[in-house]
């Protein structure tokens, strides 16, 4: 640099790659705007004694100034891959300065900082916190909420706008925000996102310019697709975004539910507990176990999304139909796993007081009620009974009913309490009717080819196997009603009744008649109609009734009208 | 896909069994199937405690969830092992239920003496293996002369279970006992309902004669009810008359053939009884 004796000014000259000087070119210091574009950019300044000088002015080389402008932009972490959304969990998202070189974002420079403003969007508002809690109780005062599901809290790291006023249960905070920023201007920011939901969705997007623009000065630096990945092959990015924008939870496809998928308490089939990410998560199309009526009243969002259970969130299987139980005694449920559906047993004021389970549906809502059973342990001596359910099907059987007493036979019981679920359910028996055969005193029946003559009382009641009856049918089914009815007509007699829809009252003086076991309890819900063991080759209670037996066909769990 | 598994096992493992075995049982204790009941001094009151299982799953189904690699693992058979390892509730030989006890206080936090609990039916299982599809039940009645006694407030009562392997003792939520002011003295207070409670928990106190005056004047005051048809033969049965059972089973039947509209379940207890017993009186010749 040249020595100049006295007044001297500088002028300043962009050579190469654009910007402006603000306040002109001239002066010591001088104010330069870079341009928006990246490029390299040469400033050429001279010095010169202005006026009239004493002596002759001494010129001198032009000074240069090179250097690169790069494009500024701010990006966003991606949520990670194996983070699912719960009630009052924290997610922490990072939103960190770029400059972009020669096409390529790169992190920030050391002198880079701005303050990030963060948006949530697109936040669900899901009823109350999963598919069934709370539930609406004045006395306890819960109720479920529809706040947004992500918000920001209250801290001291960072300011947060976009108020949504609104009240939710186990807090008195009633102040949520969508909108925050950062107090300082920093390289990189991380802020915490709180989840309020289990099954919570929605976009956080980052942007580092004052008016919170996305394309101003610090562009927000969009994903692209071939930086997103889901983990099951075959699922597709839906959208490449121009901001930064990312889901919460990771999830390319958006379709609401975590790409991760889930896990679930071990279900009997098979003892599967990774469930995938579904393809669609309105589908309701449980299959397991299979028959003519798939789904169980749950979308497979809200499977994900989950139920309370006895205080404990649980994540349901969309493949395996799932059944909610308030088993307000402990009852053991028997053989019931044997009918492959799986039984998530709740407290009583986990459904409602309708048994409803789904009160706190939106997203991918199938549109009706879904209910739970009631099942509970009472004397049931005043009707000769050992267990009950109010209906056949789930819409009705507001309570099923087994009497305790019974408890202590175990095979009895094992087939009881399946056999009532069963009924609520939607499955009837094999048929409905038998044969009341009456002996007047003085007469005499064979039995077991020995004859046995009542002595005693004024008719002995014999309760006798009817055609496609009680007691017809598949010997293996818990449908099958095996105590009822104690024998059959000997083969090759007259005599058979049909039994499919009601009972016959007969004098069986002079019958042939042979005992059969009476506690030959089915372990299992088969699905055909055809006799078995003393029922086959058309013997005794014969094949179950028309539209009766196929038993497992009949259990309908969905409530889908 | 070897990774999401393992993922899952090891949460599993982390989250349900990180902790005591014992921790993996909860003990229920109800009256009259709540946490609290009233109880009227002179009547009697059935306590429900049952042992049951909190692991949502078996040894089977976690380990066919674990991926073929590590299923001989012995690091991991040992710690599944250990998980689901029967659990010693009592002593060789002696019934699970012989490690049950009660603790009584009163509101006021003091402790009371225990009342004489009496194991009533249906019976418990004596072993005391169990899984997580199968809990353990024990019914125990307070006879109405020990309500008698009590004086009117509130009584907690937590169940217990002391576990063999390390002597910890396991404790249910307290139920709470509101003892009212009206107390029965005098059988010709009370009311049906109540005389039919008295008639059932004789029975299961296995006291037949206790049972039957209070279901004789059930019946004398209603015969046509198949209830107290059914009681009438309970007693009968308890006492090993087995004429008398019949007779009332098939009043009780006959009263059900007379119902026009009938419940779509049969009484299938009733027609088994009345076989059981029929076939027994039926005079047979070869």
């Amino acid at each position: 640099v040249a020595t100049y004796e006295d007044d001297v000014s500088f002028v300043w000259v962009i050579l190469k790659g654009g910007g402006e000087f603000i306040h002109g070119n001239t002066g010591r210091y001088v104010v330069y705007e870079a341009p928006e574009a990246e490029g390299d950019v040469q400033i050429e300044v001279r010095a010169y004694n202005p006026g009239s000088m004493k002596i002759a002015d001494q010129k001198s080389e032009a000074g240069k100034i090179s250097f690169r402008v790069y494009k500024p932009g701010v990006k966003l972490d991606q949520t990670p891959l194996t983070w699912l959304p719960e009630f009052q969990q924290k997610l922490e998202k990072r939103s960190y300065l770029v400059y972009q070189d020669k096409g390529v974002w790169k992190d920030g420079l050391a002198h880079q900082c701005r303050i990030h403003h963060f948006d949530l969007m697109g936040v669900s508002n899901e009823p109350g916190i999963c598919m069934n809690w709370p539930c609406v109780d004045e006395f306890l005062n819960l109720f479920p909420d529809t706040c947004p599901d992500l918000v920001f809290m209250k801290s001291d790291r960072w300011d947060r706008f976009d108020t949504t006023s609104c009240e939710r249960c186990m807090t008195e905070d009633t102040a949520w925000c969508t909108r925050a920023n950062s107090l300082r201007p920093e390289k990189s920011f991380t802020i915490e996102v709180a989840s309020w939901d289990y099954g919570s969705y929605g976009f956080i997007r980052s942007t580092a310019n004052s008016n919170r623009s996305t394309d101003g000065l610090y562009q927000s630096v969009g994903w692209k697709k071939g930086e997103l990945k889901h983990p099951v092959v075959g699922r597709i990015v839906k959208h490449e975004y121009s901001d930064n924008r990312v889901t919460i939870p990771h999830d390319v496809d958006e379709n609401q539910v975590a790409d991760w998928g889930w896990t679930t308490v071990a279900q009997k089939i098979g003892g599967k507990t990774r469930v995938e990410d579904p393809w669609e998560p309105k589908s309701d199309k449980d299959n397991t176990p299979g028959n003519k009526h798939p789904g169980d009243g749950i979308s497979a969002y809200e499977e994900y999304r989950g139920f309370y259970a006895k205080e404990k969130h649980v994540r349901l299987d969309p493949d395996i139909k799932n059944i909610l139980l308030w088993n307000r005694d402990d009852t053991d449920l028997g053989d019931f796993s044997n009918s492959g559906i799986a039984v998530t047993q709740i407290y009583r004021n986990e459904m409602d007081t309708g048994r409803v389970i789904n009160n706190n549906r939106k997203s991918y809502a199938l549109g009706f009620d879904q209910k739970g059973i009631r099942l509970m342990e009472e004397n049931l001596a005043h009707l000769g009974l050992a267990g009950k359910s109010d209906s056949i099907g789930l819409e009705l059987s507001h309570y099923v009913y087994v009497d305790p007493r019974y408890k202590a036979d175990k095979p009895f019981w094992r087939y009881i309490v399946p056999h009532e679920l069963s009924h609520a359910l939607g499955a009837w028996h094999h048929g409905e009717g038998y044969i009341h055969g009456y002996l007047p005193r003085g007469n005499s029946v064979m039995i077991d080819n020995r004859t046995g003559r009542n002595d005693t009382a004024v008719f002995a009641i014999f309760f006798i196997a009817g055609e496609a009856g009680l007691s017809s049918g598949d010997r293996n089914c818990w449908m099958r009603q095996p105590q009822a009815v104690n024998y059959c007509i000997a083969p090759g007699e007259p005599g058979n009744i049909d039994c499919s829809t009601k009972g016959s009252s007969v004098d069986i003086t002079g019958w042939k008649i042979i005992s059969t076991a009476n506690k030959d309890f089915g372990r299992k819900i088969t699905n055909h109609r055809g006799g078995t063991g003393t029922n086959a080759n058309g013997q005794c209670g014969k094949d179950a009734a028309t539209n009766r037996g196929n038993c497992l066909n009949q259990l309908k769990i969905s409530m889908k009208p | 896909m070897n990774k999401p598994i393992l993922f899952l096992i090891s949460t599993f493992l982390l989250t349900n069994h990180a902790v005591a075995q014992e921790k993996e049982i909860a003990i229920n204790l109800t009256v009259d199937h709540n946490q609290q009941a009233e109880v009227i001094r002179g009547m009697p009151a059935i306590l429900h405690l049952r042992l049951v299982s909190l692991l949502q799953t078996s040894y089977t189904e976690v380990l066919g969830a674990v991926p073929d690699t590590i299923q001989n693992d012995p690091g991991l058979l040992r710690h599944l092992d250990s998980v689901f390892a029967p659990i010693e509730i009592s002593g060789p030989g002696t019934p699970w239920y012989s490690a049950v006890f009660f603790r009584i206080e009163s509101a006021d936090k003091r402790r009371l003496t225990l009342a004489p609990f009496h194991i009533i039916r249906p019976q418990p299982d004596t072993v005391s293996r169990f899984n997580h599809e199968e809990n353990l039940h024990i019914y125990y009645g307070i006879d109405p002369e020990t309500t008698l006694g009590w004086k009117p407030g509130e009584m907690n009562i937590r169940g217990g279970v002391a576990f063999q392997k390390d002597g910890d003792t396991l404790w249910s939520r307290p139920i709470k006992l509101i003892i009212t002011n009206q107390e029965i003295k005098k059988p010709k207070s009370l009311l049906q309902s109540q005389m039919v409670n008295l008639a059932e928990y004789w029975l299961r106190r296995g006291l037949c004669e206790k049972a039957r005056p209070f279901a004789e004047t059930v019946w004398a005051n209603d015969s046509s009810s198949i209830a107290n048809a059914m009681l009438m033969a309970d007693v009968q049965a308890c006492k090993g008359n087995n004429a008398a059972t019949l007779a009332y089973l098939i009043k009780a039947y006959e009263e059900y053939m007379r119902q026009p509209d009938r419940f779509y379940e049969p009484p299938d207890v009733l027609l088994r009884r009345i076989s059981e017993i029929q076939e027994g009186m039926l005079h047979y010749t070869e």
